[in-house]
C-alpha cells in the first residue's frame, strides 16, 4: 500500500512540477504581452474547457496501442498517466497566475519602472513573489484536480495499468463487492490521509507565509 | 552681463491626447516650461493631468507630441539621476525597508557593499534607523513615505519628482514631512538640485516652492507661473502664504 501510494504521489509531483513550470512562464508572458495574450488566451480557454478524462481515448491511441507489445509499454503508460494528471492540474495554476500578474497595482509597476527594475530582476523580484498567493491557491486546486485525474489515469484496462493508488482502487471496485470492499476502504483511507498530510505539511504552512505577498488595499 | 543659467529640465510643447472612439481626450495641451535649480510646484485641479505630466517627465509615459530634455538630452525612459516619490508610497510589501531602498540602486554599477552603506545612510537620514528589517505593513503612513523618500534619495538624484507625496498622510505628519523634505533639499550635502512636485494643495505648494506653475482644468494649460520670493525657513501659517494661495486658487476656479 505504501509503495503504490508513493508511486501515485510521484506521478502527481512530476505532473505538478511540469504544470507549475510551464504555467508560470506562460502566465507571465500572457500578462506582460498583449499580443501573446490575444494569441494564447483563446487557445488556453479551449484547452481549459476540455475535461482531463475526455483526453483519455486520445492518450490511449497515441501512447498505449502502438506500444502494446513493446518493452517501453511501462514507460508510455506512466507517461500517459502523468499527462492526464497534468491536464487535470495545469489550468487552475495558469489562470490563477495570470490573474495575479495582471493584478499587480499600477503604482508598484511605475515604481519598479522608475527605479529601472527590469527583465529578469522584474520577474524574479516582483512578478513571481506577487503571484505567490495565487500560485498557492492554484496549487491546492490543482492537486484536487490531480487526484481526480489520477484515479482514471493509472488504469486503462484490467491488464493495461500502472501500479498506484488509482489503479488499485479501480481494480478493487471491479471485483465482487464482498471481496473488494476492504481494499476500497483501505485505499480511500490512505488517499484521504495523504491529502490531509500534504495539506498540513505543505499548503497550510505556505499559506501562513502568503500574507506578506499580498498588496495592501 | 551675467549669463542666464542653463535649465536642468526643459519641458517642450508637451501634449497628451488619448484617442477614443470618435472623440479623443486632450489631457495636456502644449505645455512648456524650464526647470532650474529650484523647488518647483505644479498645481492644478484634480484630474487635470498633473500626474500624467510628471510621468512623462520621468519617461514612464510617452507624450503625444513634444519632448522632455534633461541637460539637453531627450528623456525616453527613467533616468538613474531622477528619483520619484509616489502618493501611494508604492513600496514592495515583501521587501523590508532596507530591501525597498536597495531596490532603487541595485541596478546601478555600484558594488553591493557600497549599495548597502548608501541605503543605510539614507534610511538613517529620514529617521528610520532601527526599522531596516521591518516590512511596510508594520509601518505607519508617515514612516512608509519616509521609506519612499529614502528610496528616492538613495539614487543621489539630481532631480526629485514628487507626485502628491503628502496627500495620503494625516495633517500633522504631512506638515513635519514637508519641512523635512525642504530641509533635505536645502542641505548642500545632498546632490538634489531640482525638485518638481505635483500637488492639488495650493497652500502646500506656496509653502514649499520657489516657483508655482498653475495648470487649468482639463485640457491642462499653463495659466500662471508665480515666483514665491519668501525667505526660508517659512512658517506654514505665514499670512503672506494665505494671500498667495488665494490668488492662485482664483486663477484655477
Amino acid at each position: 500500500m505504501i509503495a503504490i501510494t508513493l508511486l501515485s504521489l510521484s506521478r502527481l509531483v512530476i505532473a505538478y512540477v511540469i504544470a507549475l513550470s510551464w504555467t508560470l512562464g506562460a502566465g507571465i508572458l500572457i500578462a506582460r504581452s498583449q499580443r501573446l495574450s490575444r494569441l494564447l488566451v483563446p487557445i488556453f480557454d479551449i484547452g481549459q474547457s476540455i475535461p482531463a478524462t475526455a483526453l483519455f481515448p486520445l492518450v490511449v491511441i497515441l501512447l498505449v496501442y502502438p506500444f502494446k507489445n513493446s518493452p517501453y509499454l511501462g514507460f508510455t503508460l506512466n507517461l500517459a498517466s502523468v499527462l492526464l494528471i497534468l491536464t487535470g492540474m495545469q489550468w487552475y495554476l495558469l489562470f490563477n497566475i495570470v490573474g495575479a500578474v495582471n493584478g499587480v497595482p499600477n503604482d508598484i509597476l511605475e515604481a519598479t519602472a522608475a527605479y529601472r527594475v527590469r527583465g529578469r530582476r522584474f520577474v524574479k523580484e516582483i512578478l513571481i513573489p506577487a503571484s505567490f498567493p495565487a500560485i498557492l491557491i492554484g496549487s491546492i486546486q490543482a492537486w484536487g484536480g490531480g487526484w481526480n485525474a489520477l484515479i482514471v489515469s493509472e488504469s486503462i484496462g484490467a491488464n493495461v495499468s500502472v501500479p498506484g493508488l488509482g489503479s488499485f482502487l479501480v481494480q478493487a471496485s471491479s471485483r465482487e463487492p464482498a471481496l473488494g470492499a476492504v481494499e476500497i476502504y483501505a485505499s480511500l483511507l490512505v488517499m484521504t490521509a495523504t491529502v490531509l498530510i500534504i495539506n498540513r505539511l505543505v499548503w497550510r504552512r505556505l499559506l501562513r507565509k502568503a500574507d506578506r505577498y499580498k498588496f495592501e488595499a | 552681463m551675467s549669463q542666464a543659467p542653463e535649465p536642468i529640465l526643459q519641458i517642450k510643447d508637451i501634449a497628451k491626447i488619448y484617442p477614443g472612439e470618435g472623440k479623443s481626450t486632450t489631457v495636456l495641451d502644449h505645455i512648456s516650461f524650464d526647470v532650474y535649480k529650484e523647488f518647483l510646484c505644479i498645481v492644478g485641479p484634480s484630474g487635470c493631468g498633473k500626474s500624467t505630466l510628471l510621468r512623462i517627465i520621468d519617461g514612464l509615459d510617452k507624450p503625444t507630441s513634444g519632448q522632455v530634455l534633461f541637460h539637453g538630452q531627450p528623456i525616453t525612459s527613467p533616468s538613474p539621476k531622477v528619483g520619484v516619490i509616489f502618493q501611494t508610497f508604492a513600496l514592495i510589501p515583501w521587501k523590508t525597508v532596507l530591501g525597498n531602498v536597495l531596490m532603487a540602486i541595485s541596478s546601478s554599477s555600484i558594488q553591493k557593499e557600497e549599495q548597502l552603506k548608501i541605503a543605510q545612510k539614507y534610511i538613517q537620514d529620514v529617521g528610520l534607523e532601527g526599522f531596516e528589517s521591518s516590512y511596510p505593513k508594520e509601518l505607519s503612513g508617515g514612516m512608509k513615505q519616509r521609506v519612499g523618500i529614502a528610496r528616492a534619495l538613495a539614487l543621489q538624484p539630481e532631480v526629485l519628482l514628487m507626485d502628491e507625496p503628502f496627500s495620503s498622510l494625516d495633517a500633522l505628519t504631512a506638515e513635519n514631512l514637508r519641512r523635512e523634505v525642504v530641509d533635505i533639499w536645502r542641505d548642500p550635502a545632498y546632490p538634489t538640485g531640482s525638485v518638481l512636485m505635483v500637488t492639488h494643495n495650493v497652500q502646500e505648494a506656496v509653502e514649499m516652492a520657489d516657483r508655482v506653475i498653475v495648470l487649468s482644468a482639463r485640457p491642462a494649460k499653463i495659466v500662471d507661473d508665480v515666483k514665491i520670493d519668501l525667505e526660508r525657513p517659512r512658517s506654514p501659517r505665514d499670512p503672506v502664504l494665505y494671500d498667495l494661495a488665494d490668488r492662485i486658487i482664483s486663477k484655477i476656479s
